[in-house]
């Protein structure tokens, strides 16, 4: 599924690694190869489909 | 990690101004003694720089924080960008209006030093009579908002004899974390090193390690980085995620620290170390380019070029070059002891 990425997220790949500012809690979420590879930067969005991990970026108000 | 570079520090330390209302022995800033204030054009255009380069976390320290009369404007900026904000405050400045501005404005940890749980200890190594009282009134504000606490201690020989006390009062009050700072070679310290000795380092640890255990889960105690052995030795072992933020010492790898008048330097308490200033260049520029942060990177340093745990730990740059070579050995490794 396709997610739009909230516009005030920091969120950068370092290493293949995926590193997220929430906006809500303002922790620092590290997410590995795998979501790092389903974003587009150009226009900010998610493709994804693991309902763990798109809970989680719900939650902390990142989608 | 090719050369221990990444794209731009997770975290960075602004010391917006050098003003202090305390004189402490063990200050890394000679604080207080001039008031070099950053002129807030200045400021927003660093903290709008750290956004588009996406630095994740701001901490403002000092001097005290709570001198510089942009305080809340910088904050307010920084909060407008979504970055995270720390402040490390000696707390005798928080009235009830600040706490309350610093909830409004999610703050989202304070760091507060104290040295002793009693007022004696305390004010002795802060060099003012009542800060201490005045100190816990602020810890008394700031957990009247639910803002989370860490409680800071330099340590040193005297305030070794304190620390099993002062996590103890740590929990006491509420706070979520303690975390103990070395007494680093510069700035007041420099001048008071006799406080510190190898003889209280095993005793640190000791006790150290002893809290860890009985605060687990609960609360949490954080060795003191400088020191090393902890760190290195655990992610060493553990080789569960050596990952970009498992280097040891952060300096100029994941954090860099900006001072008053522009400079950045290595990590806040490498004041002597300049590797740009952001009136003359960008900081995307320096971060990049700067000759020291590429040395810095490349670890490759006296005696730490040689060692298993060179990746985990690295030694800290702050006492090599205390002992004239920044690229050289630290004195306090603790392999080397
Ligand atoms: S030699 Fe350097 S890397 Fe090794 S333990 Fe000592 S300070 Fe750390
Ligand atoms: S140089 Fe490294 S170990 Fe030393 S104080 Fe700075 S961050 Fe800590």
């Amino acid at each position: 599924m396709l997610y739009k990425i909230n516009k005030d997220v920091i969120f950068r790949e370092e290493m293949g690694d995926l590193l997220m500012l929430s906006p809500k809690t303002k922790k620092l979420l590290i997410f590995n190869k795998n979501v790092a590879n389903s974003i587009d930067y150009n226009n900010n969005t998610i493709d994804y489909n693991n309902d763990e991990i798109i809970n989680v970026l719900k939650r902390e108000g990142i989608i | 990690m090719k050369n221990n570079y990444i794209s731009a520090p997770i975290n960075v330390t602004m010391k917006f101004t050098n003003a202090c209302n305390l004189r402490c022995l063990h200050c890394h800033s000679k604080s207080g003694e001039s008031k070099l204030n950053m002129s807030k054009e200045t400021a927003f255009n660093i903290i709008k720089q750290l956004r588009e380069n996406k630095v994740f976390g701001i901490n403002i320290s000092g001097g005290e924080p709570l001198l510089y009369p942009y305080f809340f404007d910088v904050v307010e900026y920084m909060n407008k960008l979504g970055i995270r904000v720390t402040v490390s405050t000696n707390a005798v400045l928080i009235t009830d209006e600040i706490a309350k501005r610093m909830v409004e404005n999610q703050i989202k940890g304070v760091q507060v030093s104290l040295d002793g749980c009693n007022e004696e200890i305390h004010d002795k190594i802060r060099n003012v009579k009542g800060c201490f009282k005045k100190t816990l009134n602020g810890i008394e504000l700031l957990k009247k908002y639910n803002i989370p606490i860490m409680l800071v201690t330099v340590i040193s020989n005297q305030t070794v004899e304190e620390y099993s006390n002062i996590i103890d009062f740590a929990y006491k009050i509420g706070a979520k974390a303690h975390k103990t700072n070395a007494m680093l070679p510069i700035g007041n310290a420099k001048e008071n090193m006799n406080l510190v000795e190898d003889k209280f380092l095993s005793k640190y640890i000791e006790i150290w390690k002893q809290k860890r255990n009985k605060y687990s889960g609960k609360m949490e105690i954080k060795g003191e980085m400088g020191f090393l052995m902890q760190v290195g030795l655990e992610y060493y072992h553990s080789k569960k995620n050596p990952n970009i933020l498992n280097v040891g010492c952060p300096a100029g790898i994941t954090t860099c620290a900006i001072l008053e008048n522009g400079d950045i330097v290595p990590c806040s308490f490498c004041v002597d170390t300049v590797c740009g200033n952001l009136k003359k260049n960008n900081f995307k520029d320096i971060w990049d380019n700067s000759e020291i942060f590429k040395k810095i990177r490349e670890r490759n340093f006296d005696v730490c070029n040689k060692c298993e745990y060179n990746k985990y730990c690295g030694g800290c740059r702050v006492r090599a070059l205390y002992k004239g070579n920044l690229y050289g050995e630290d004195s306090y490794c603790w392999k080397l002891k």
